[in-house]
């Protein structure tokens, strides 16, 4: 017999078991609640404060928004463990598993974007898993002709030994499919890769903290073949075309096990599972490593009994192996076979089911401490400032990363990486366009679980709004410590009242999204709780998409939103982080109405064609937004504002900078005053490419873009 | 006047069909097919496009596996019979040096990295079949790959510069290639193999169309071909 | 003393190989139904300077561990042949 406790099930739950059953559960039950009750797959800790997000769970593999007759599916997933452990094909797999999300819906994946958080740049082993991650993400990607389009990535002390891969994919159908199972005796015709014993146990693997040496993680670490990926992408959209096909589940945590089971639970049914039938890539695999293989690239699909063999030959076609491997059943348990044997027989029901370990918990104390730290004032030139920024892997461009993923396969990139705050692909057969964001911010939402939650959904629809997209819906990938632990989940519960708060606000859904605890280091450290919010937009018409960078001469700058800081109220601020190593004080608030009005004018504004640029202004403050707007048009500024420090470099939230043609400014700012917008006239755009503030040149933008563009190569291309 | 067919060959792996296929029909408005990799019978078209992507992974060496699939008996007919004009793009240019159809061989970017970028091309040779109707000196055009680093030997080299075959040059190398080569044809002119993906510059509404100069001076010579055979 | 090491590095037993696995897809398709599996892996040599064949051994198999395989998807084998005078004369 296997104790309980060594597969993560308390005594408590094993008692839960028992009743359930009526009987004490035989090793392989023991395991298939071990499972389907882990963390990862179970919610155990999170699904009572999820259920608070608006526009809840669609229930099924990804959420949608629709644009006209289009579903937009969309859904994001951290790969944070796997990746730490072996940080290639961790991010692979991580790439695969979103994507085999979003074909389980029956949409074509159409873009990927990604948001990933390590260690310091300074630190060897960080740069070790960024490059790593990095491959991963373009070997994988780029082989299945999916772009890469969006991203962010960053380096904090905080995600050094836990580094967070999280990963969105957004696909377009016309029509959805469903993982609902229906009919007693259809069959169950598994598509894709051969099964073998990879990553046995690791949805339990994902919701442990990480144990020291991680050699001894690494028999779970799975290899992922994006070549039988594409092949299944293909496959899987000619399949479900068939009318014969009843439902659709991708194969992810849990493998055969969550996917069967999901499917005929959803339906009110039971299922049996022959697993000899299932196709294995290794000799003496026991029953308990088929149900629970998290071998990659495989989906399932229910279809009518006796008209299986048109799955199985598009199957063949693609190279990939199919077997019917069982069936829906009438009675609701869930069974399994092994050389004629019933190996495991419970009810369906109760696998999905975990126990609720919400709990009351108090607010943490660090966060009143930290905000009674005193914000330090920094005498430093404003042009030091600026390269010490602009040096900073944070600031820099990202173009290391982006160049090595394939961002316009499948021809809909109309923005580019690097160009604006947010990328729009193109709807074919259409004038519209898809925008897509994704954000993250763990200092904010350290220092205010609640506020920064909101401050980061806010800015993602600002990263839309700059382009003229707006926006639709968001994903969310919370990534957070040990939810044992009290502090955690206290962030964890305000995080989600933020998001929930923010997206009520703005008027739209949470279609769904992932969980991630035990992020922590190895002695035991959270990381900052860092929810990622992924943002999708609409534009009505993609020739009006507009990008950051300062096109004309002349052409009028502004602050719009909040033309001041307020109160000091910069704490979180990244300038206070790279020259003091400050994490402290009040972070800002958004007004709520007051950040909605200011979206809508900037979208109005743009879509009645007034502006040459807009930019949301965050990381590093105004002065760095306004140096990237110049870099990326090769254009300089005169700029007129104080030369006060916070004022340049402190973060508020609410504010883009904007150019408007010259013939445009009585117009803006009419509307603006109509509008009760707030508006800075800050200077004009230079045809040279230097800076000058209040007359006076502060630097030539040749040396910060020579430090803007290396940065990183220098980090990863030369010797350290 | 004569029609013009065309047909984009897929094989397992390839993910510019598509794109090719867009740019083809709907942009060029050529009446164009997909062909399946397994097709082994008269390709019956004027223009044959093998896209570029990952035809088995890319594992092993770009191209290998996917030169013995069955439908590249049927390109290699094609070629004998003089039928129409073949373009290799990417992935397609891996696949045609592989099958022997076009010289030299596409290895690892010197950087060892994929590049994803736009890069402006030098056109070499403006008599070609590929080229004739090219307004532009140079053309701006997305590259993405990682196995873009043209080598030929030295003997070759000179016979493609003697016969005038280098048809488009890097204007800035980004894979290391001999003599910054970013495209070569066959003897006869009929065969273009090249990195650059004319395809992700053929609408305007990606703010690129210097590809669809590639695709029109196809579409122009088969005209006139046509005309005079008949 | 100079030796030569061949150091072939191969995915481990029950890891998935995709690039063996795509190559069975194509060998039986081109028709040569009994080679009944491939692995796909890389060799490299090394040239070592040591005073015998065990401390040139040690080094081969340490570089192997530590820098050509990774230990989670591969495995080594290692073997060492002392140089012929000619060849070292040669380089």
């Amino acid at each position: 017999m296997l104790d309980h406790k060594k597969v993560g099930i308390s005594d408590r739950e094993y008692g839960l078991i028992k009743q359930i059953l009526k009987r004490e559960p035989n090793d392989i039950e023991l395991l298939l609640y071990s499972a389907m009750w882990s963390e990862h797959c179970g919610y155990k800790h999170s699904k009572r404060l999820l259920k608070k997000l608006p526009g809840g769970s669609s229930g099924e593999n990804a959420g949608f928004v629709k644009i006209e007759d289009n579903f937009i599916v969309f859904k994001v997933e951290s790969h944070n463990h796997p990746s730490a452990v072996e940080p290639f094909q961790g991010a692979a797999t991580g790439i695969g598993g979103i994507i085999r999300d979003i074909i389980a819906m029956g949409a074509r994946p159409i873009a990927l974007a990604d948001s990933l958080w390590f260690g310091p740049i300074e630190d060897s082993q960080s740069r070790h898993i960024f490059e790593g991650v990095v491959r991963g993400i373009s070997s994988y990607g780029n082989s299945i002709g999916v772009p890469t389009v969006a991203g962010e990535v960053h380096f904090d002390e905080s995600y050094k030994t836990n580094p967070l891969v999280n990963v969105l994919a957004l696909g377009v159908c016309k029509e959805l499919k469903s993982a609902k199972a229906k009919g007693v005796g259809n069959s169950f015709v598994l598509v894709g890769s051969k099964t073998g014993r990879d990553g046995i146990h690791g949805a339990a693997f994902a919701s442990r903290e990480l144990s020291d040496d991680t050699d001894s993680d690494r028999p779970s670490v799975q290899v992922g073949d994006p070549f039988s990926e594409k092949e299944l992408i293909e496959a899987t959209l000619e399949i479900i075309r068939l009318p014969q096909v009843i439902a659709v589940q991708d194969l992810g945590a849990a493998g055969l096990l969550s996917s069967t089971s999901e499917m005929v639970s959803k339906g009110n049914l039971g299922a049996v599972l022959y697993l000899d039938r299932v196709p294995l890539r290794e000799k003496d695999m026991k029953p308990e490593e088929i149900i629970l293989s998290e071998s990659q690239e495989r989906m399932m699909f229910l279809v009518e009994k006796g008209k299986e063999n048109e799955v199985i030959e598009i199957a063949k076609k693609h190279l990939l192996d199919a077997s019917i491997v069982g069936e829906t059943t009438a009675d609701k348990n869930y069974k399994l076979i092994w050389k004629d044997e019933v190996v495991a027989n419970v009810p369906v029901e109760s696998l999905g089911e975990a126990p609720d370990f919400y709990r009351k918990v108090e607010k943490a104390d660090y966060v009143e401490k930290l905000k009674r730290l005193k914000i330090p004032k920094i005498n430093k030139p404003v042009s030091e400032i600026l390269k010490k920024l602009f040096s900073s892997p944070e600031i820099a461009s990202k173009k290391w990363v982006y160049r090595q993923y394939d961002h316009t396969v499948q021809t809909n990139t109309v923005i580019l990486p690097g160009e604006a705050d947010s990328a729009i692909m193109w709807i074919k057969n259409s004038k519209k366009g898809i925008g897509l964001t994704i954000d993250g911010n763990g200092r904010y939402v350290y220092l205010d679980p609640f506020e920064g939650s909101k401050n980061v959904v806010f800015e993602a629809a600002r990263n839309l709004v700059a382009t003229g997209c707006k926006p639709l819906g968001i994903t969310d990938c919370m990534n957070f410590g040990n939810p044992e632990k009290d502090d955690v989940f206290w962030q964890f519960e305000q995080s989600i009242l933020g998001i929930s708060e923010a997206c009520n606000s703005l008027k739209i859904p949470v279609t769904g999204g992932n969980v991630s605890f035990y992020n922590e280091s190895t002695s035991g450290r959270a990381i900052y709780p860092t929810p990622v919010i992924g943002m999708v937009g609409v534009i009505e018409d993609v020739s009006k998409a507009l990008t950051m960078s300062f096109k004309n001469t002349a052409d009028y700058v502004y602050l719009v939103g909040r033309t001041s800081i307020r109160e000091r109220n910069i704490g979180g601020s990244l300038y206070l982080k790279l020259l003091e190593n400050f994490v402290g004080g009040s972070i800002d608030t958004v007004d709520t109405e007051y950040e909605l009005k200011l979206q809508n004018f900037i979208l109005k504004m743009i879509d009645s064609g007034v502006l040459n640029s807009a930019h949301d202004v965050s990381d590093g403050g105004l002065l760095t937004s306004i140096c990237e707007c110049c870099i990326s048009g090769n254009k300089g500024i005169d700029l007129f504002f104080t030369e006060n420090i916070e004022e340049l470099f402190g973060e508020v939230q609410s504010r883009f900078v904007i150019t408007v043609k010259p013939e445009f400014t009585e117009i803006f700012e009419a509307m603006a005053k109509k509008e009760n917008i707030e508006y800075l006239h800050l200077g004009f755009v230079r045809s040279d490419f230097r800076l000058f503030l209040n007359d006076k040149e502060i630097i030539d933008f040749g040396s910060i873009k020579s430090l803007y563009d290396s940065t990183l190569n220098r980090w990863m291309e030369e010797e350290f | 006047m004569n029609s013009i067919r065309a047909c984009v060959i897929v094989f397992p792996g390839t993910n510019c069909d598509r794109d090719t296929h867009f740019a083809l029909s709907k942009i060029m408005d050529i009446p164009t097919d997909f062909v399946w990799h397994d097709f082994d019978e008269v390709l019956d078209y004027d223009i044959v496009v093998l896209p570029g992507g990952f035809s088995y992974g890319d594992y092993i060496r770009t191209g290998v596996f996917a030169r013995f699939s069955p439908v590249m008996k049927s390109v290699e007919k094609y070629v004998l019979e003089e039928r129409g004009l073949i373009i290799g793009i990417c992935n397609g240019f891996q696949i045609l040096t592989e099958a022997g159809l076009l010289p030299g061989a596409l290895t690892r970017n010197t950087s060892t990295r994929f590049i994803c970028d736009t890069v402006e091309i030098n056109v070499e040779n403006f008599q070609t079949p590929f080229t004739r109707s090219v307004t532009k000196k140079n053309l701006k055009l997305p590259i993405a790959h990682s196995d873009g680093n043209y080598r030929i030997s030295e003997k070759e080299l000179e016979k493609l510069k003697a016969q005038n075959r280098i048809v488009f040059r890097y204007v800035e190398n980004p894979n290391g290639s001999v003599e910054d080569i970013a495209g070569v044809c066959s003897e006869n002119f009929r065969i273009l193999g090249m990195m650059p993906h004319p395809e992700r510059a053929a609408c305007s509404v990606l703010r690129n169309t210097d590809g669809v100069e590639i695709f029109k001076s196809m579409v122009d010579y088969l005209r006139s071909e046509k005309i005079a055979r008949s | 003393m100079r030796f030569i090491a061949r150091i072939v590095v191969e995915p481990k037993d029950g890891v998935l190989d995709p690039q063996g696995k795509a190559s069975m897809k194509v060998v039986k398709r081109l028709g040569y139904e009994f080679v009944d599996d491939i692995r796909v892996g890389k060799h490299i040599t090394v040239e070592i300077q040591a005073t015998n064949k065990k401390m040139a051994e040690k080094i081969a198999s340490e570089l192997a561990y530590k820098i050509f395989t990774n230990p989670v998807l591969e495995k080594y084998e290692v073997s060492v042949f002392e140089m012929k005078k000619a060849e070292v004369i040669e380089k």
